[in-house]
């Protein structure tokens, strides 16, 4: 993520600025659910909320490495995420498609980290490069069916108890060309991975010391 | 459990065990190639790798490990059990590939990671299974997927079935697999 700040010049102060006017939005869409007794939009509002500010706790607490440009990457794809709850996925066929991919990327490279990190850690644990990649592919595969259980069970949850269930599965379609997308994202991934591990093997080498 | 001197009964079981998954191959050319044909014989291949990269006929695989794939692939020619079974044996196969990567590759796995490999390497399938018959359903006119129910019970059940066996086989036999395919591959023979 140094790409944003080096390459691109876009200071992080600025990074974290448009993260943290996501944040706000997210907080407000919460607000305005609870005013309204819209509980959906609560948990739509809520929940993204909290996986933004992950970075930062790991950052603290686990004194993992997290710059202002993997925070946005993270806050970015879930505040799409809600955008597209409150009305984005009805209106456009292809948002579903757009949060799927850019959700299938953060899950990509979590699994690029947590691989790289039980290999650096352990001793027990060895693998050669090209196997991480495919594991990530398979990782965020994996992820993604993951999801689809937990939207299903939201579903079978409203059926049971009566109700609405909060994520909705719209069809066979829908299930599908999810995996598809969050597939390409981690195909995204794992080629820019390999490519700037092959360009600036110094620069990732000096992020993972950090 | 696996002892920890592999006889020549164990050996032969093993054989045994590959011959009848290739049987299950073979059954399935009678009545016309299809999907289940093709993975008879690729973890067959699978199981044999070792042997016969090594050219060493004691390089079996664990008889445990090459049984759940028979298990499976009878179960799931056989019994209306398909569609557990095709996930059983796709953790069989996976499982398979474990000991497989381990050996010929510098791939080395803790217990805990392997499981969690054959865990989502099920999920992973699911997907991908999905994402094909959808995609065969919609350009090709064929009607392989029900509904978004027995859509989302099948990778339920793939990932339960993942889950389980995972934990089990790596807890119960990862050592056992680990010291077989060191001692007869050899210190040289292993990569």
């Amino acid at each position: 993520m140094t790409v944003l700040t080096e390459r691109l010049g876009i200071p992080p102060a600025y990074q974290r600025g448009t993260a943290r006017l996501m944040q706000v939005v997210l907080l407000g869409i919460a607000v305005y659910g609870v005013v309204r007794g819209q509980f959906g939009l609560v948990v739509n509002g809520t929940l993204p909320l909290l996986i933004t500010f992950l970075p930062g706790v790991l950052r603290r607490d686990y004194g993992l490495p997290m710059n202002a440009g993997l925070t946005l990457w993270v806050t970015t794809a879930v505040f799409l995420h809600t955008l597209g709850m409150i009305g984005l996925y009805d209106a456009f066929g292809w948002y579903d498609q757009l949060t799927h991919v850019l959700s299938g990327s953060v899950v990509a490279g979590s699994g690029y980290a947590v691989t790289r990190a039980l290999e650096l850690h352990s001793d027990e644990v060895e693998f050669p490069e090209e196997f991480v990649y495919v594991y990530m592919f398979i990782f965020v595969l994996a992820f993604g069916v993951l999801w689809e259980i937990m939207e299903f069970s939201t579903e079978v949850a409203a059926r049971v108890f009566g109700g609405q269930a909060y994520l909705a599965i719209h069809g066979v379609r829908d299930i599908a060309l999810d995996f598809a997308s969050n597939g390409a994202g981690a195909v995204v991934v794992a080629l820019l991975v390999r490519e700037v591990r092959t360009r600036f093997p110094a620069a990732l080498a000096r992020e993972m010391d950090e | 459990m696996l002892g920890r001197t592999r006889s020549e009964v164990e050996i032969a079981v093993s054989w045994l065990l590959v011959a009848a998954l290739v049987a299950v191959g073979v059954v399935g050319l009678r009545s016309g190639a299809d999907a289940t044909t093709t993975f008879a014989f690729l973890s067959a291949l699978l199981a044999a790798a070792p042997a016969l990269l090594t050219r060493e006929r004691r390089a079996t695989l664990p008889w445990s490990v090459v049984g759940l794939a028979v298990v499976a692939a009878v179960g799931q020619r056989f019994t209306p059990f398909d569609v557990v079974s095709t996930y059983l044996w796709v953790v069989a196969v996976t499982l398979i590939l474990v000991v497989d990567l381990e050996a010929f590759t510098e791939v080395e796995m803790s217990p805990r990671f392997s499981a969690a490999f054959v865990a989502t390497t099920t999920m992973a399938v699911g997907a991908v299974w999905t994402v094909l018959r959808w995609a065969s359903d919609a350009f090709f006119g064929t009607s392989y997927l029900g509904g978004v129910d027995p859509v989302m019970w099948e990778l339920v059940g793939a990932t339960a079935v993942g889950v389980i066996v995972g934990v089990v086989f790596e807890y119960g036999f990862h050592e056992a697999v680990d010291e077989g395919v060191e001692r007869r591959l050899g210190g040289g023979e292993r990569r």
